[in-house]
């Protein structure tokens, strides 16, 4: 990832080393992927070039030596023309802030993934991002990066020359650390890094906290294990010991190593808890319908599906992307009229434990709200399985004899 | 005949719908400084200084007319345009000049202020602070239509100093021949500075920023425009109009009288003796109603310039909720300024001269790119400089930026 501000008027040479001129602008498709096609090199005259001449940015912009120039096309924008410096409006037409830089990828190919419209971008203008960032970080007062991904703009809007947003000023303002890890799950790990580098400590942990594991796991491997471990004593232990898990023993043990007492002894057990997982009680007999589905439905369904299940107590109900997000007992099923669709009455307040809550936790949680089973779930919702009381007979035995 | 009358209503009524951005700007730029250098150039030069503010009148009607035009036709102010054309690194150095020269003249205004309320024997501190609470309460709480209201009652009391004039029974004849012949001119180097501080004082960056935005937060249509001008060059005259009788008010009795003045501000007390107690005491009236609408328009201008330089919602029509940068900044500025005129240890002259030298740096800066909006035919359209009127924008603009320069240039040695 880079910015435009980074590149805008580099000089640019062919890999004979001959001066082309400088970078003037960059040329954009107005399309749901914005690929950066074509750029503005500007000597005595701009010439418009196309952007697959250029070879390499390191320090200086190279393009091949065969380069023919080209001209604008319809559908296309120029960045700092059309984009850079320019107004942004909400939904409601109130004016929002203005764009502050514009942040390219250049992997696997060239196109525009946001919009910089914090301070940050007007500090970038000035070679003063890092200082200003390092002196308010002393006195924790660096702000959230905010950056507007290329999908909350209209690009009808975009063409009319109005950069418009698809969401309420309110909702973009604060981005939140959920949303804000959603965007940044779009990108690559070094931009993710980047990114995370410039916002305090807390709210970094927030953003890596609602990252999924694989950038989590990544993110560790490449923090020293001190970052990692002020990571880890700042977001929920459950969480922390979910992404230990995934690192290899010595990184683990170094960034325990860095943690308070307390925090290490805590960590330690749900670690413990994780290597005899709860995993062994796990059953993976469990039945599933959706919202909609009619209780006469369900019902012929169960018929046809469960005849080898040991036990039926509970019919879990997913949502279309295969979220938990309700439940129904047997005895409720029987009570309604069978053309009820299940969300009329099914329970969303849900108990749900995941793959790294303690078995004493799980079991702690089914007595206490008398339940005879507990979907176990990721944290994406997803139900992987369950556990019944059956299932935890042995250690319940185990534990009074 | 009752067309023709039906016709002047209708006229009169759009007129007054447009009305108010080019007048407001242009009586604000007889701030308490502007009132000072008035009082200052009349008790020293007399009638003389008079042939000046011909010039200055039509300098003031074509740069603000300009603003006006720029405003109208894009619906952008200075700021936007500014940080469109020229990105993101001139933008933040002209904001930044632009809110340091902006706190000087608040302060000028409010060390005014300050002197205004020894004159009445009012408690200077509860004072100060009451200004600030009231301009905050009005500018966040009401909203363009109010606070125009407001303002504008700020520009009828500017009769104060037509009365106080009258008061000082000049000599009419002497004034309005001086006003086109200035046949009591004696040219000196001295002369030529006051002249110059006139101008400087009159014609202001804030004050182009300032009309700009104030004509965008009216939302007058293209449809209006000749309206609009139209009372750009009435907003002009009724300026000059007022400046006319605060140097007769001086030059009647301190100049007649070759009474000197140390600083501006003490005119009121000064002209006590000649002209009365009553004019002494409107003069001062006058005096404190310049410097309220002085804090007050200043202020905003640079909120609004903050808001459009960075893309922030920036409108008197804005709840507080969405225009906390906007109201912030203007706050910020009078608390701040309020805070370092109360210091007993702070050289305001200084501040004042220093801060007022940064608004002659950037005048020429501002002017600039004003010429150049107004010259750019694909954002102007039909409204683009027409050749003859460019001839006198670009010779007036160059006769601003010499004087300014010179003046400048000169206080130095």
């Amino acid at each position: 990832m880079i910015y435009f501000s980074e590149i805008l008027h580099k000089s640019i040479y062919t890999d004979q080393n001959s001066y082309l001129g400088r970078l003037k602008d960059l040329i954009f498709v107005v399309k749901d992927r914005p690929y950066i096609t074509k750029m503005v090199v500007g000597r005595e005259k701009e010439v418009v070039y196309p952007l697959s001449s250029l070879k390499s940015i390191n320090g200086k912009l190279i393009v091949s030596s065969d380069v023919q120039s080209t001209h604008l096309d319809e559908n296309e924008l120029y960045i700092s023309k059309n984009l850079l410096d320019q107004q942004i409006i909400d939904l409601a037409e109130n004016k929002v802030v203005r764009v502050n830089d514009v942040i390219l990828q250049n992997k696997p190919e060239w196109y525009l993934s946001g919009i910089d419209i914090s301070f940050y971008g007007i500090l970038r203008w000035f070679g003063l991002e890092k200082s200003i960032v390092s002196i308010m970080k002393l006195i924790s007062l660096a702000p959230v990066p905010e950056v507007l991904s290329w999908v909350d703009i209209q690009p009808l809007e975009l063409a009319r020359g109005r950069i418009k947003l698809k969401l309420e000023q309110e909702r973009l303002k604060k981005l939140r650390p959920e949303d804000l890890a959603d965007y940044l799950e779009l990108t690559n790990t070094e931009s993710i890094k980047k990114i995370l580098n410039t916002m305090d400590q807390q709210s970094a942990a927030m953003v890596i906290k609602n990252l999924n594991i694989n950038y989590q796991t990544e993110l560790f491997n490449i923090f020293s294990s001190e970052k990692a471990a002020s990571v880890v004593s700042l977001i929920e232990p459950d969480d922390a010991a979910d992404i230990l898990f995934t690192l290899d023993k010595q990184k683990r043990l170094e960034i325990l190593s860095f943690l308070s007492i307390e925090d290490r002894l805590e960590l330690e057990q749900l670690l413990n808890f994780a290597h005899t997982p709860i995993g062994e009680h796990i059953t993976t007999e469990f039945f599933t319908a959706f919202p909609n589905d009619t209780i006469k439905e369900v019902m012929r369904e169960i018929k046809n599906k469960t005849s080898n299940f040991e036990h039926l107590n509970y019919v879990y109900v997913l949502n279309q992307n295969k979220q938990l997000v309700g439940v129904c007992n047997m005895h409720e099923l029987l009570l309604n009229d069978e053309d009820t669709p299940l969300y009329k009455f099914m329970i969303t307040n849900l108990v749900a434990i995941n793959l790294t809550t303690p078995e004493e936790i799980a079991i702690s949680k089914m007595l206490k709200y008398k339940l005879y089973g507990l979907p176990v779930i990721d944290r994406e919702k997803h139900l992987l399985g369950m556990i019944t009381l059956d299932s935890i007979t042995g250690f319940l035995l185990e534990h009074f004899s | 005949m009752r067309f023709f009358y039906y016709s002047v209503r209708r006229n009169l009524f759009l007129f007054l719908a447009v009305f108010g951005p080019a007048t407001i700007t242009a009586i604000s730029d007889n701030d308490a400084a502007g009132v000072a250098t008035y009082s200052l150039a009349g008790a020293k030069f007399g009638y003389s200084i008079l042939f000046v503010l011909f010039f200055v009148t039509i300098l003031l009607a074509i740069t603000q007319e300009m603003g006006v035009r720029i405003a109208v036709v894009t619906k952008k102010g200075l700021g936007d345009l500014i940080r469109e054309r020229y990105g993101l690194r001139i933008a933040v150095f002209v904001f930044l000049i632009l809110l340091i020269a902006n706190m000087g003249s608040i302060v000028a205004n409010f060390a005014a202020l300050k002197a205004t309320s020894h004159m009445f024997n009012l408690p200077t501190i509860p004072f100060l602070i009451s200004i600030v609470v009231l301009s905050f309460f009005f500018i966040t709480k009401g909203n363009y239509a109010v606070n125009q209201k407001i303002f504008l009652i700020g520009v009828l009391l500017y009769f104060a100093y037509i009365f106080s004039a009258l008061r000082a029974k000049p000599d009419w004849g002497a004034a309005f021949t001086n006003l086109i012949i200035p046949k009591d001119l004696h040219f000196s180097r001295d002369y030529v500075f006051a002249s110059i501080a006139v101008l400087g004082t009159t014609i202001t960056p804030w004050g182009q920023f300032f009309i700009q935005s104030y004509v965008n937060d009216k939302k007058i249509s293209l449809k209006s425009l000749k309206l609009a001008q139209i009372e750009t060059y009435f907003g002009a005259f009724l300026t000059d109009f007022f400046s006319f009788f605060m140097i007769v008010a001086t030059a009647a009795t301190l100049f007649i009288h070759k009474i000197p003045l140390v600083s501006g501000e003490t005119a009121a007390m000064a002209i006590r003796p000649f002209a009365g107690e009553f004019a002494g005491t409107l003069f001062g009236l006058g005096l404190l109603n310049a410097g309220i609408m002085g804090v007050i328009i200043i202020s905003l201008s640079t909120a609004y310039a903050f808001s459009e330089f960075f893309g922030y919602e920036g409108s008197l029509d804005s709840p507080f909720d969405r225009g906390k940068l906007f109201y912030g900044i203007f706050l910020f500025q009078m608390i701040l300024a309020m805070s370092i005129v109360m210091l007993p240890s702070v050289s305001l002259f200084q501040i004042v001269f220093y801060t007022q030298s940064l608004n002659t740096i950037l005048l020429p800066i501002i002017l600039f790119f004003l010429i150049r909006i107004a010259n750019l035919k694909h954002v102007m359209g039909e409204y683009t400089n027409s050749k003859i009127y460019n001839f006198f924008s670009i010779f007036s603009v160059i006769l601003i930026i010499s004087a300014t320069i010179f003046t400048f240039v000169s206080a130095f040695f």
